[in-house]
């Protein structure tokens, strides 16, 4: 309550309760939400996403929409592509162990992405994270901290294991390098993949 | 053994195992004989068998382009 200004005790705890029914319908609103943009396009979503706080760059695809209750907290560079299941989280609840001595306690911290940088399924980016531009984030691969520019992530915890300029010609002369395959039709992306890997 | 040796008989025993052998000079990346995997099976190797810490700043093409690369690189690793 700010100093100075007196409220009546009944109408502060009405105030106190509706508040908290509004979060309450908010934090529903946002999970319904959220599963129903999985379904929608790219643009929809990255839209939506950015109306709900998440600063986005432009020529993103952003197929998660598990984004904090601080969305505000998160931005994203130019041309990222993260893929489905991707977390990214913005607060430390762990401060509920030490609630009765500290009842109003928080602890936040941000998440800064950059340019060209790719996310694997279902990585976790923690708190307090600035991941550089031109990076590669690995499946499942939990972040936190700093991660330089041009850097190849994988692991937990996540730690640089190449840079990207490494990756880049095992990639390009990869056995299983397959081009063109995003163009075909289902059932013939199925009959190359199946003479390519010899299934029957 | 010598050095070349090593790496030579590592690399076909466990990352390039439809291989024979391997000609020194030969392109690991180009030719697709590595994968990203297998360059991080080689570093673990290296940093055991050679007692050397390789730098997420050393993780680049030039060091692990071909046998006689990853010589060089371990030569100048040893040699502080």
């Amino acid at each position: 309550m700010l100093p100075g200004i007196e409220v009546p005790k009944e109408r502060f705890a009405v105030t106190s309760r509706l508040h908290a029914l509004r979060n309450k319908l908010t934090v529903i609103w946002e999970s319904l939400e959220a599963k129903l943009l999985l379904l929608a396009g790219n643009d929809f979503r990255v839209r939506r996403l950015r109306k709900r706080g998440v600063r986005i760059g432009e020529r993103c695809l952003v197929y998660t929409t598990t984004f904090p209750a601080e969305p505000y907290l998160v931005r994203i560079g130019d041309h990222c592509a993260i893929s489905s299941g991707t977390k990214f989280i913005t607060h430390d609840a762990s401060w509920i162990l030490f609630e009765d001595a500290h009842p109003d306690m928080d602890v936040f911290g941000t998440i800064d992405v950059g340019d060209n940088t790719y996310f694997g399924l279902d990585v976790l980016v923690l708190p307090n994270t600035r991941i550089g531009s031109n990076c590669i984030i690995g499946t499942g691969a939990v972040v936190r901290g700093e991660i330089p520019d041009n850097s190849v992530v994988m692991g937990n915890p996540g730690r640089v294991v190449m840079k990207t300029s490494l990756l880049k010609p095992l990639l390009l002369n990869h056995k299983n390098r397959l081009d063109g395959m995003r163009k075909l039709p289902g059932h013939e992306k199925e009959r190359v993949l199946r003479r390519h890997f010899g299934i029957p | 053994m010598e050095l070349r040796d090593i790496l030579h008989d590592y690399l076909v025993g466990e990352i390039a195992t439809d291989r024979e052998s391997l000609d020194p000079g030969e392109n690991l990346l180009a030719q697709g004989i590595i994968d990203s995997m297998g360059i991080l099976k080689l570093v673990s190797f290296l940093e055991d068998r050679f007692q050397i810490q390789v730098g997420d700043a050393e993780m680049v093409p030039e060091h692990f382009e071909s046998i006689d690369a990853v010589c060089a690189f371990v030569q100048k690793k040893r040699n502080g």
